[in-house]
């Protein structure tokens, strides 16, 4: 067990500005790695250009000079086919007035220009699939102006789509259409290489801070980073536009699936090793990186144990993680993903601009929020503690019984539960105002104003949730021994003392976990606001988690917006559970 | 000789022709059984020519997002059975394939017009009609015998069988949410979108219509406190309400033993004089945009569209389906309540589908929450109601047309 | 026993009589749904039934399609190898976890638990969509074993916790010992560590099967065979549009699907009482 080598204030100095500029490199160069892939897209399209640009002017032309009936046909004809050359297939259609009033959907179609010369002038063939195709186009760029777009089904042969408006006098007469044939997909940059490229590259600057020479280390890595993306320059002829922000963009094209846009790439390879890279480079040169290896070394039978629920946690319980916290950052819009930074961050934290006594307001939902998981676990862990200490009593009898038929509303789906109570809390009808009609009282329109709405919520939850801790202490209970208690017995404590004196903070260790559990669970319940009260009246009753159920569901799909709320309401429930764990110290085991 | 696309399509068709189309709904009972009877008539006389259809039942609260989780990532259906109202957003995501490039006049004549209608957004049509549905005024012809032509009618019976105290009621309906109030909306001239596409929640006419409807279901009215649709139903089986307005779906839950049902087209509000117009909904078979084998599923469209499959749907399920000819015919003919339900599209307005419309369900109903327990004035809430759904119209992108 | 003594657990009795009579009335109104004819609500607060049918229990348990497969009974095995699938899965994957953060001391144990803690407390209905995207591109999206895969490893963080707090009280000692004496730590994990825990495995067992057991919206949207189809997927189906719902079957669903749940509980009572001291006192 050595100690990391002695160090200069100049050696830390050139360490950490190594280390920057090796991070920074790893940065920017797989950014432009990534970036370049994408833009063998781009680079597709722009192949593609003066062809298409020339046959898109010709049927341009033709477009127009039909619609003032003064065209040659074949002369058009033997233009488009000569200039657009061999491996080009160009079309024009006229999409008309529609042509019944009766049904807006309903319109003659017919190709002014057409490189099949057969198709010439015809109208568009029902049974043909390509006409459909065409069609569809056309309609397309009427209503959202020109489309230029790359098909490319699940990797396989690519075409290149360009469609223009063609306008007469002003008007849109016709649509000029361009679709390539297949053609393989170029793309010579593989992203698994260089990710694994980078990643190496990273454990090496890791490792960098065990040797002497670790400056050259340094050297070597960088050198090999800029390598092998000038590897990825030299392939490519120009580069002209703008670098996106890499995650953005990665999550986009993981967002948008198989949407229509060019070309989605997986990014999982650069995506995984940036980060990774960049922080194994960036901890070996602040000196991290010696420690860690042997601390790695030295607790590998821990890692080992602690790696399968990792690797399952990595892939379907972070990654989906990663992308909620990071859709918050986007806006959705018809499956399309934009990226908006902190606007959805802005818009809920200022309230949406709404004063504070509205119940969309952030803040107004908040304090539900708080006064909601309170007050439940107060009454969870208060019924749950009674009920335990009355039936840990080992004379009681039936105590199995008893215990099972208390846990029966944890077992039976909440989902009906909840609609149950839903009934008995009717104004006219409900169980619960004949009860209290019985003992006098008047009938109480429980949904109308928001004490009473929350309350019956809160009957409702309590109902569910203290089986729970109804377990949970028990089982504390029955393991605090009996001659503490006869202890204080004899020594004349009465049994509010020896509770207040023994139980309860013998019980702390047990409770704690249960507690915070138990807050994150209340703090996230979704079900019971949502059937019980349904946020009534006017949406006061529900909690950031409905909100933000009903911003991605009910009002308009903005995903981004309920994930913003999502990563809010982690961010404080993480803050609530850092907190307590300072108070108490309950995470730390007590046989250290 | 060089390939065109076209050639590559039709090879690519031709060589996907054994996998069967996977055709998605969310029927129960016997919808569902009327349903599969059909398929299978298709399947048996498909044999080499057609793909067979596969039918799969989703939960109806989970289908929408499965489509939209399913579709765009290759695993969805080609084709699937479900309510209009999100056809604007699902062809904006291009989910949905347009299909009125198959289509001819003829074709579209079989259809009654409103029901097609429903399924346009854009200038293009996006899937065929199966079924319409909209609410009507269910009666209890026990208590009721000749129902209510006018709201003034109405409104006089339904006192006469409201006795509060002992439950029981002169009309029942879900006065919380937009979808049943829409009646009374269009009925005194209001309207959510105008002519031009811009929001007209808090007219006037708007106003009187939720005065009206807090007059029904208010403290002295005839509606109970607090009405779901699941109250409309029991109360309605127990004989405590009278009436009732709800759509097809409820007559699978009436007790016909104990209950003598009528249904009847909504009455005229009798201040405008104007048929109180429920929104029509047309349950259409759709089109995915990603399916391998699209004439070939526009085909099993066609078919489970067709004359002969609708009458026979609507004998064995009562589904108010949307062929003309269906209800030419004298068996459906001789269905009162299918009928009814057939007189009430002659007033029903049509459901937009558009995305826009989508926002504005939640808004207006809590502006009708807020009337009916009496802690906004209508006027109040409907401008309320107004600025929010303002506020998410310009959230929304402005790619997104009407 | 004296006379007062026996007066006051008579006392206590009734007090818990009249507290678990009031829990069970919503469990009674399922249950008295289910056997009364009818598909509608039925809003009197008796429990007991005016006329009683197993109707709909035939209906649900009778579900099959057409062609004859019992629908009903595929689901109910699917359902079932879902959960025991996850239980094994989640047990094991946990208890090595657990049993690690609680032995070894190593950098990043105090990160690692709070960040088990921390994927608890993101709302999990906006992670459908990478989840359906994560599963299909691992091909697994129709399948149960996809389907075992996502609970189990959402069930984790809870059984971690739970877990470690339990191997935290049992004494180093033994294992010194065992160590001392040459046996390797996996075999002490095995024939030491495991048995004495068995209490608390019994909860993790418990906690994954529900868990995977009453889980609907993933498997509704995941799965894309009715053969496939759990068992909350078949009851949800009740419910219709516009909230028209069949709650005479739905009512008999929720009882059928409650019994296995009830069935478990009582079988491992005495385990799990014992078993949720997390980190708690030593006798």
């Amino acid at each position: 067990m050595s100690a990391p080598p002695e160090r200069s204030r100049r050696g830390r100095a050139l360490g950490t500005a190594s280390g920057a500029l090796l991070a920074g490199a790893i940065i920017g160069l797989t950014a432009a790695a990534l970036y370049l892939r994408t833009r063998n897209a781009g680079d597709q399209l722009q192949a593609e250009a003066p062809a298409r640009a020339m046959a898109l002017a010709l049927a341009r032309s033709g477009a127009q000079r039909s619609a003032h009936d003064t065209a040659d046909p074949d002369l058009l004809q033997r233009r488009v086919l000569a200039l657009a050359g061999r491996d080009t297939v160009t079309l024009a259609t006229v999409v008309q007035e529609p042509r019944s009033t009766k049904y807006r959907f309903l319109r003659k179609r017919r190709y002014l220009a057409h490189s099949d010369v057969q198709r010439l002038r015809q109208s568009l063939d029902r049974r043909h699939p390509g006409d459909k195709q065409l069609y569809d186009l056309a309609n397309r760029v009427r209503q959202h102006g020109p489309v230029v777009e790359l098909r490319a089904p699940q990797d396989g042969p690519v075409t290149v789509v360009a469609a223009e408006p063609v306008r007469v006098d002003g008007k849109q007469v016709a649509t000029a259409i361009v679709v390539t044939a297949p053609r393989p997909l170029h793309v010579p940059v593989n992203a698994w290489p260089i990710g694994a490229g980078v990643l190496a590259l990273g454990l090496l600057g890791l490792m960098a801070g065990r040797l002497r020479q670790r400056y050259i280390v340094v050297m070597a890595s960088l050198a090999g980073l800029t390598a092998l993306c000038w590897y990825q320059l030299s392939t490519l002829a120009a580069f002209y536009h703008r670098v996106l922000p890499i995650p953005s963009y990665a999550l986009r094209s993981a967002l948008q699936g198989g949407s229509p846009a060019p070309l989605t790439i997986p990014a999982w390879p650069l995506v995984i090793a940036l980060p990774l890279a960049l922080g194994l480079a960036t901890l070996g040169h602040v000196g991290l990186g010696q420690r860690m290896v042997q601390a790695l070394r030295r607790h590998r039978a821990a890692y080992l144990y602690v790696l399968p629920a990792a690797v399952g946690m990595l892939l379907l319980v972070f990654l989906p993680f990663g992308y909620g916290l990071g859709l918050g950052f986007f806006n959705h819009a018809h499956g399309t993903y934009t990226f908006v930074g902190l606007s959805n961050f802005i818009e809920i934290l200022s309230g949406g601009g709404r004063p504070l006594s509205h119940p969309l307001n952030f803040y107004f939902t908040l304090g539900v929020t708080v006064l909601w998981t309170g007050t439940n676990v107060l009454l969870h862990v208060a019924i749950g503690l009674a009920l335990a200490l009355v039936l840990k009593d080992p004379l009681l009898r039936f105590k199995g019984i008893y215990r099972v038929l208390l846990i029966l509303p944890w077992a039976v789906p909440n989902y009906i539960t909840a609609l149950i109570w839903k009934g008995m809390f009717h104004h006219q009808y409900g169980a619960v105002n004949h009860v209290l009609e019985l003992c006098g009282i008047e009938n109480i329109s429980w949904f109308s104003s928001f004490s009473t709405a929350f309350a019956a919520n809160l009957v409702t939850n309590t109902w569910l949730g203290f089986p729970f801790m109804m377990v949970v202490c028990l089982g504390a209970l029955q393991s605090i021994p009996r001659d503490v208690y006869e202890a204080a017995d004899v020594d004349g404590a009465s049994r509010w003392q020896s509770f207040l004196h023994i139980t309860l903070p013998l019980l702390r260790p047990a409770l704690f976990p249960a507690i915070i559990l138990g807050t994150i669970w209340t703090f996230n319940m979704f079900n019971i606001i949502y059937l019980v009260s349904a946020g009534a009246p006017g949406g006061s009753t529900d909690i950031l988690i409905t909100e933000a159920y009903r911003w991605a569901f009910e009002r308009a799909d903005r995903y981004g917006l309920a994930a913003a709320y999502a990563l809010i309401i982690l961010v404080i429930l993480l803050l609530y559970t850092l907190l307590t764990n300072r108070l108490t110290r309950a995470t730390e085991d007590t046989y250290s | 000789m060089r390939p065109t696309v076209a050639a590559l399509l039709l090879l690519c068709s031709t060589v996907a022709h054994a996998r069967p189309l996977v055709l998605w709904h969310a029927y129960r009972a016997a919808e569902r059984t009327a349903l599969e009877h059909a398929v299978d008539r298709w399947n048996q006389g498909s044999r080499g020519k057609d793909p067979e259809i596969q039918l799969l039942a989703v939960p109806y609260d989970a289908f929408p997002d499965k489509i939209t989780a399913a579709i765009p990532r290759g695993h969805g259906p080609d084709l699937f059975i479900f309510a209009h109202d999100r056809v604007g957003d699902w062809a904006e995501s291009r989910i949905i394939e347009p299909i009125e490039f198959w289509i001819t006049e003829k074709h579209a004549d079989r259809f009654l017009f409103k029901a097609i209608d429903a399924l346009c957004y854009g200038d293009s049509l996006y899937g065929l009609p199966m079924a319409f549905k909209s609410t009507a005024l269910y009666y209890n012809k026990a208590l009721i015998p000749v129902p209510p032509t006018t709201t003034d009618e109405l409104v006089a019976l339904g006192r006469k069988h409201t006795h509060r105290e002992q439950g029981r009621f002169g009309l029942v309906y879900d006065n919380n949410k937009l979808y049943f109030h829409a009646p009374w909306l269009f009925g005194f001239g209001g309207a959510i979108f105008d002519a031009k596409g811009r929001l007209v929640v808090h007219t006037p006419e708007a106003t009187a219509a939720l005065a009206f409807a807090r007059r029904l279901g208010g403290p002295d009215g005839i509606i109970p406190p607090e009405p779901s649709t699941t109250l409309t139903t029991t109360l309605f089986n127990q004989g405590k309400a009278a009436m009732a307005i709800s759509g097809p779906w409820m007559l699978g839950e009436i007790d016909q033993k104990q209950i003598q049902v009528g249904v009847a087209p909504l009455p005229r509000v009798s201040r405008t004089g104007k048929p109180a117009s429920p929104f029509l909904g047309a349950e259409g078979l759709m089109l995915s945009s990603r399916c391998k084998q699209k004439s070939a599923a526009f085909r099993a469209m066609t078919f489970l569209t067709s004359d002969a499959v609708a009458i026979a749907r609507a004998m064995e399920a009562r589904q108010p389906v949307a062929n003309q000819a269906a209800w030419d015919d004298p068996r459906v003919q001789r269905d009162p309540i299918l009928s009814a339900f057939r007189r009430q599209l002659d007033t029903a307005q049509v459901m937009p589908g558009t995305p826009q419309m989508r926002l504005v369900w939640s808004p207006y109903d809590m502006a009708l929450q807020k009337v009916m327990n009496g802690s906004a004035t209508p006027d109040r809430a409907l401008a309320e109601a107004q600025t929010e759904i303002r506020s998410y119209l310009s959230a929304m992108r402005p790619g997104a047309r009407k | 026993m004296s006379g007062k003594g026996k007066g006051k657990r008579l006392l206590v009795h009734l007090v818990l009589i009249t507290f678990t009579g009031l829990t069970l009335l919503p469990v009674a109104l399922v249950v008295r749904k289910a056997i009364t004819p009818g598909q509608e609500f039925e809003l009197t607060l008796n429990p007991i039934p005016s006329s009683v049918t197993l109707d709909h229990f035939r209906t649900v348990v009778g579900t099959s399609l057409p062609d004859g497969t019992w629908l009903f009974g595929r689901q109910l095995l699917n359902s079932l190898l879902a959960a025991l699938g996850t239980t094994v899965l989640g047990v094991f994957l946990a208890c090595t976890a657990a049993y690690a953060f609680s032995r070894f001391r190593f950098p990043g144990r105090r990160f690692g638990l709070l960040t088990f803690l921390v994927v608890q407390m993101f709302p999990a209905t906006l992670l459908m969509i990478p989840l359906y995207v994560i599963l299909s591109r691992l091909g697994l999206l129709s399948s149960i074993l996809g389907l075992m895969l996502v609970y189990s490893t959402t069930a984790i963080p809870f059984c971690v916790w739970m877990l470690k707090g339990y191997f935290d009280t049992i004494p180093r000692e033994l294992e010194e010992a065992a160590l001392i004496d040459g046996a390797s730590r996996l075999r002490i994990f095995y024939t030491i560590i495991l048995p004495l825990a068995r209490p608390a495995i019994a909860v993790t067992a418990l906690f994954c099967f529900m868990t995977a057991w009453n889980e609907y919206i993933l498997a509704a949207t995941f799965l894309g065979r009715e053969t496939a189809y759990t068992l909350p997927v078949l009851i949800k189906s009740y419910v219709g549009e516009y909230g028209s719902t069949q709650w005479g079957s739905f009512a008999a669903g929720a009882i059928i699907v409650s019994i296995p749940v009830v069935a478990l509980f009582y079988a491992l009572q005495k385990n799990l009482v014992a078993g949720l001291t997390a980190g708690g006192v030593k006798g």
